[in-house]
Parts: structure tokens; C-alpha cells; sequence
């Protein structure tokens, strides 16, 4: 009886010419826009957290401190390991780089000798293992100027001969050369502590230049998984922008068709079906889940038709993991389809469950990180986006195309959908109980 | 095969059936007559199982409506006043839908959708989507989907809404016909002609109660036997023709209404001749002449004041 209700709403569905093209043309059409307009198939963003592996034996302060600043630009997903794991990692793609800290760094600074980090990088992730290598140099130049800015500061340390160290605010007193060498040519110094003061800007200086020279922290950059191997071409794919643009699209669009299958209960009612099928042995309950069962069928259907026709057209990674895609569509469709029953059965008619619906859609998409990553936006929205449904599924499906994401890497987003869906149909169901009794529904 | 007894049905301050008592027999078409918002939908919906009853008792096939609703939708048929057809899907994919929704499969749904399709003489366009569909044709599907699990007691209410003279002289020969084969039908419409044609026993309906019941010729006993026969005759004439015809055996009242001469009888016919002479003998013309048998027109205004369409 429940499959009755699917296939004949199917039907219906697939019949309906402009609802194939806003299900799957557009998003699709959409896509190519956006990809080609930024960037396309060779140049563009990460889109999600790059796995870096980090192996080293620090004591837990620095290490801390290390974590703690490779984690705060939220672009790397770090994992302290060991290095046979790491290399390891690295090698089969499951990790797109690995720092390796040199067990002798704090004695190295301590005693001013040169220390190098070794970064390995991914062969066949070359964008990814690009950015990598491009923070961790930027983070160790910062390092370098740190260290130099103190040796600036304190010159004697580099100059014993320079004297006791200097403080702060006599190198910001505004004095530089050319000032002292005013104050000499107008009378208004004597040339004795004039050229002292000159001295001792000067040392500053040399000490910066110095410190820059000085043995520090380098980063030694070596490649790892040897040829590309035949998951290269997948991870390769990760420069693709086509794979930022559709999942969002998809997941926009998916949720007008969650939207219009929930709004169809207002149509059976107003064209007379719902009061026939209810006069039917068909059960309230019944007549919910075939609408909710349509609803979700339809949309992983649909979000598979699109993964499909954008890998064939766009070179879409579809992940490591051939269940991850699947599971991930079908529970955001559970989701969307049971959320928007809900809003179907709060409503009075077709008209302002359209109405309502396009509102919460277009609110949902902003929020929730289909039009711009919630990472970009300030931190209340990216607390309110992980109360929306969207931003959940978005997240998976972007791990599953970033070329990360197994079905373990989506669970916990599998797990928020699912109890999402969950919830929201036995809120359907009991809104239903309601109507009926109270006659709404005829 | 149907009772209901003292059947009460409110929704918040409006009371829609003000106890409602009637009782249709196997194999009869039985009418609930009365203008839009008499409560016939609101009994139809009760009856069917959609709404419960504030009060009163109703069986169905035997079955409790309150206590056995799922005996009950197993052997109705319902026929809804819209047009309750999916159009994107074709008409045998409806018939197909309905009756998987009654456990028909196979050869016997296969069977009993060819049949529906040739009683409703709509095989030829078995399938084309049902939104080309005339609204004739739309209403015929309508009906044959109700009657697709093959139910004991159809309820149709109002099936010709909207639709021309022909198509509607064609429906009702198809309620007659499953009627002749023993299929029981409870009939609402506010169509005094439908109702007359059609129904064997009518309950009259106005404002949730039902103002008069029983079959045609018992409901138009109670407002008399008389026909009225109005003619159209010289103004300068009426009140000396009122007078001498009012004296007549035949006549039981005679009087001037709207402009016409208005005869009350026993039988307009046999009148006439008599007519004819006093009109001679005075030398009146005939302009126009009516004689209006008793009707459920004529009942509905003696019980509510009003006309049907008012």
C-alpha cells in the first residue's frame, strides 16, 4: 500500500516537466556558472578541513601551543601520530601532508643552532599539500620575526660589547638616525652622546639583520607516494571548483523539492484525493509515511542524479568511500522531507505553505552555508547554522567530494540528519492526529 | 443498509446537523436535497468516517461508523464534490491507484478497470492524462473511482456540479445503471430535477434538519394535490374571470398573482375546456396559458419559506 503511495506520487512527480528542470537542471546549470566563473576545473579553493598529520615528541606546553596555532585557522584537521602511521597516511591519501618536528627543536633554540621541520607532502594532493606548506612557512616566518624583533630589542645579547640591554621604550622614544644627526648639525647635542645614541640604534638594527641570518627553524619539503598513483586522480579532483558549487546547489534545491512534496498534502486536500483516501483503508499513519517515504525517495534520487551528472560533467569526486554518498543523500532527504511535512501540516493551504516555505529555504541556505561557507561569517551565524539542517548536510556531502570523507568522516553529520529526521516525523505525525480531529484535513 | 439516528455535528458555534435522522434501504437511491451549507456534505463526511459525530448513531452495512470505521470504509464508496482525480496521471493509472488502495491487484484489478473503462465509455482514452480530460469525461472517472473496489453503498455528493446538460443526463444513467445492479447510493445534490429523476426516497434538508421526508408522490402530498394553472390574459379581465371561476366546482381558489389569472385544482387538465368557454363567453383572449404539477420546488418553499436557489 506504502509503495502504492510512492510510485503513484512519483509518477506524478516525473511528470511534471518544471519540477525536473528546478530538481535538476538548474542546480546543474547553476553549478557550471559558478564553477566556471570561479575558477572552474583548474584553479580554487579547499573545501574542507585538510588532514594534516603532525609527528613530534614536545612536552606539553609548546605542543600545546603548536596545536593550538595549526588549529585556529580552522583549515587543517590535525592528528598528532606517530611517523610510521604519518608516512603511512600520507602515502595512501588519507592524510594530505605530515610535519615532522625534529626531536631536538627546544635544545636547538636553546642553544641557537638550526633546526628543520620536514614537511611530506602528498604527491598526487598537490593543492592541498600546497597550502600546507605555504601556512607552515608563513607560520615560521612569523617565528623568525618574532625571535629577530627580540634580539632588536635586547642587542646585547647578540653585542655583549653593546652593553646592559636596552629597554622597549627607549627604541620607541622616536629617535632614529637622521634625527640624532639633526640634532648634532643644529647645536642642540652634544657630538659625544650623539654618536652613543647613534651607536646603540644602530646595534638594534644590525641585531634584526643579524637575527634573520642567524641559524633558526627552516622547513625541509619532501614528497611522498611516489608515482601518482590511481587514487591520485580523485584527489586531484580537490581543485576542481565545480566541487564546492554542487553540493550546495544540490542541497538548495533539494529542499524546494522537500518544500513542494510537503505543500502536496494541501493539494490532495483542495483537489479532493486526501478526503478519498482517508474514506480508503488506507490509515492516516499510512497515508504520512508514503508521503514522507515519496518525499525522501524522490530526494535522494534526485541529489543522486545530480552527484552522477556532475561527475560525469564537472569531474565530481565522489570521495573514497562508495556507501558514504548514498548515506549521506538519503539521511539529508529523511531530514529536509521531514521538516517540511511538519510545514506542510502547520499551514492552511498551498499558497502560504509556498509562501513560508520559500522564506525558510532562502533563510536556511544563508545560514546554513549553501551560498558561502559558514567558516566566512560572523561567529553567531556559524552558532545558528548548526541548528539548521542544511549546514549539516553540507558539511558531509563537501567532506565526501573533498576527497576525505568515508562513512566514518560524515557519521556524526549521518547522525545529526538522522535523529533530525527522526524528530521532526513524529512531530508530523502527531500534528496529524491533531487535524484530523479537529477536521482540518478535509 | 444505512440508519442514522439523531445525528449531531458542530464545529464551534456553528451547528452544521441539528439532529439528523434517516434511514436508506438496500438497493435504493436515496436523495439528501438541499441548498449549499444545509449540513448534506457535513452528513456525508460523517457517515463516510472523515468527521466524528458530536452525537446520535449511525451504522453502515451494519457497522457502527464510530466503533467500526475500518468495516465500514471497506464497504462505501465515496464520490467527492471536487474532481478528485490525479491529472498529471492517466485514467488508468487512477483506476489502477484506487483499487491497489483496496487490495485489487493483478488480473482482477486488470479485469475491473477495463470494465469501469467501458461503463464510463472512456477505453479510448484509457491513456491519455486525465487534464485533457473534458469536464464530462473528468466527472465519469470520478465516479467510476468510487465504485472501483466494487462497494456496497456509494455516497455521491454532488457529481454533476459544473458540467452541461448532456454530460449530466449521461452520469445519471450511469448511477441508474449500477443502481440496477444492486448498488445502494446515497445522493446529495441542491438540483430539484436530479433529485426528482433519480432518487426513489428524498430527505429534504435545511439548516442541518431534514424538513420533510419519504418518497416523491408522498412528499408531494403534503404540500396537496393541486396543480396551479396560470394564464395571461387582459389585465381589464383578471378580477370578473377570479370571481366566476372561483364559483367553479372544479376550481378549489382562483386569483389574481403577478399580473395573471393563478388557478388552484385538482386536475389542470381537465380544466381547460371549462376555461376555454367562460374565456369565450366573455369574449377574453388567451394570451398564454401554464399548468405546474406539484413539485419538490413547491415543497421546499411551503416547509422553509424559501426557494431552493435563494
Amino acid at each position: 500500500m506504502l509503495r502504492n503511495v510512492i510510485m503513484k506520487d512519483l509518477r506524478r512527480w516525473w511528470s511534471d516537466r518544471n519540477a525536473i528542470f528546478v530538481a535538476l537542471l538548474l542546480p546543474l546549470l547553476l553549478t557550471a556558472i559558478l564553477g566556471i566563473s570561479f575558477g572552474g576545473f583548474g584553479s580554487g579553493l579547499g573545501i574542507s578541513a585538510i588532514p594534516l598529520a603532525v609527528v613530534g615528541d614536545l612536552p606539553s606546553l609548546p605542543r600545546q601551543f603548536l596545536d593550538d596555532a595549526l588549529r585556529e585557522m580552522e583549515l587543517f584537521d590535525v592528528t598528532w601520530t606517530t611517523r610510521e602511521d604519518a608516512e603511512r597516511r600520507v602515502r595512501k591519501g588519507d592524510m594530505r601532508a605530515a610535519l615532522i618536528i625534529p626531536d631536538d627543536l627546544l635544545a636547538s633554540i636553546a642553544e641557537g643552532r638550526e633546526a628543520s621541520f620536514v614537511l611530506w607532502k602528498d604527491i598526487n594532493s598537490e593543492f592541498k599539500a600546497g597550502i600546507v606548506e605555504q601556512i607552515l612557512e608563513r607560520m615560521l616566518l612569523q617565528w623568525r620575526a618574532g625571535e629577530a624583533a627580540y634580539y632588536g630589542a635586547w642587542p646585547g645579547e647578540w653585542y655583549p660589547e653593546a652593553g646592559a640591554p636596552d629597554a622597549f621604550g627607549d627604541l620607541f622614544a622616536g629617535d632614529s638616525v637622521l634625527d640624532v644627526y639633526e640634532r648634532i648639525r643644529d647645536g642642540s647635542s652634544e657630538a659625544e652622546a650623539a654618536w652613543e645614541r647613534t651607536k646603540a640604534i644602530l646595534d638594534r638594527q644590525v641585531a634584526i639583520q643579524d637575527a634573520f641570518g642567524q641559524p633558526g627553524i627552516d622547513l625541509r619539503v619532501e614528497s611522498r607516494g611516489g608515482e601518482e598513483d590511481a587514487e591520485g586522480a580523485t584527489r586531484r579532483a580537490e581543485r576542481n571548483m565545480f566541487n564546492y558549487f554542487l553540493p550546495g546547489m544540490a542541497v538548495f534545491f533539494l529542499m524546494f523539492s522537500a518544500a513542494a512534496a510537503g505543500a502536496d498534502l494541501h493539494r490532495e486536500r483542495e483537489g479532493g484525493t486526501l478526503r478519498r483516501m482517508l474514506v480508503s483503508p488506507l490509515s492516516p499513519l499510512q497515508l504520512l509515511m508514503g508521503k514522507w517515504s515519496f518525499a525522501t525517495a524522490n530526494g535522494l534520487l534526485q541529489l543522486l542524479v545530480l552527484f552522477a551528472a556532475g561527475k560525469l560533467i564537472f569531474r565530481l569526486n565522489l570521495g573514497p568511500d562508495p556507501l558514504a554518498l548514498p548515506a549521506q543523500a538519503l539521511a539529508t532527504s529523511a531530514a529536509l522531507a521531514s521538516i517540511f511535512l511538519v510545514l506542510g501540516l502547520l499551514t492552511r493551504n498551498e499558497k502560504q505553505a509556498g509562501q513560508i516555505g520559500t522564506g525558510l529555504i532562502l533563510l536556511m541556505a544563508i545560514i546554513g552555508g549553501n551560498f558561502m561557507s559558514p567558516s566566512a561569517m560572523p561567529a553567531f551565524i556559524r552558532a545558528a547554522a548548526r541548528f539548521t539542517p542544511n549546514y549539516w548536510a553540507n558539511q558531509g556531502f563537501n567532506e565526501i567530494v573533498g576527497g576525505s570523507g568515508g562513512l566514518g568522516a560524515v557519521g556524526p553529520h549521518l547522525a545529526v540528519l538522522s535523529v533530525t529526521a527522526l524528530v521532526f516525523l513524529i512531530l508530523a505525525v502527531l500534528l496529524l492526529g491533531r487535524r484530523r480531529r479537529e477536521g482540518g484535513l478535509l | 443498509m444505512i440508519k442514522v439516528t439523531d445525528l449531531v455535528k458542530s464545529f464551534g458555534t456553528l451547528t452544521a446537523v441539528d439532529g439528523l435522522s434517516f434511514e436508506v434501504r438496500a438497493g435504493e437511491i436515496f436523495g439528501l436535497l438541499g441548498p449549499n451549507g444545509a449540513g448534506k456534505t457535513t452528513t456525508i463526511s460523517v457517515l463516510s468516517t472523515l468527521l466524528p459525530a458530536d452525537s446520535g448513531t449511525i451504522s453502515v452495512c451494519g457497522h457502527d461508523v464510530a466503533r467500526e470505521p475500518v468495516q465500514v470504509r471497506r464497504r462505501i464508496g465515496m464520490v467527492p464534490q471536487e474532481l478528485a482525480l490525479y491529472e498529471e496521471l492517466n485514467a488508468e493509472q487512477n483506476l489502477r491507484f484506487w483499487g491497489r488502495l483496496y487490495g485489487l491487484s493483478g488480473r482482477r484489478l486488470r479485469d475491473r478497470v477495463t470494465e469501469l473503462l467501458e461503463v464510463s465509455e472512456l477505453t479510448e482514452h484509457a491513456r491519455r492524462p486525465v487534464k485533457g480530460f473534458s469536464g464530462g469525461m473528468k466527472r465519469r472517472l470520478n465516479i467510476m473511482i468510487g465504485l472501483v473496489h466494487s462497494p456496497e453503498v456509494l455516497f455521491l455528493d454532488e457529481p454533476t456540479v459544473g458540467i452541461d446538460a448532456q454530460a449530466r443526463s449521461r452520469i445519471l444513467d450511469l448511477i441508474r445503471q449500477m443502481n440496477d445492479e444492486g448498488l445502494t447510493v446515497l445522493y446529495t445534490t441542491h438540483y430539484l430535477e436530479e433529485a426528482e429523476q433519480l432518487c426513489e426516497r428524498i430527505a429534504v434538508i435545511d439548516q442541518g434538519r431534514a424538513v420533510a421526508m419519504g418518497d416523491k408522490e408522498e412528499l408531494i402530498h403534503q404540500i396537496g394535490e393541486a396543480d396551479l394553472v396560470r394564464c395571461h390574459v387582459p389585465r381589464e379581465s383578471l378580477t370578473e374571470l377570479a370571481a366566476r371561476l372561483a364559483d367553479l366546482d372544479a376550481v378549489t381558489s382562483a386569483g389574481e398573482r403577478r399580473g395573471k389569472l393563478q388557478l388552484e385544482c385538482a386536475d389542470g387538465a381537465a380544466l381547460l375546456p371549462v376555461l376555454q368557454r367562460e374565456l369565450d363567453a366573455r369574449g377574453v383572449a388567451l394570451e398564454q396559458l401554464e399548468i405546474i404539477r406539484p413539485n419538490l420546488e413547491m415543497l421546499y418553499l411551503k416547509v422553509t419559506g424559501r426557494a431552493l436557489r435563494e
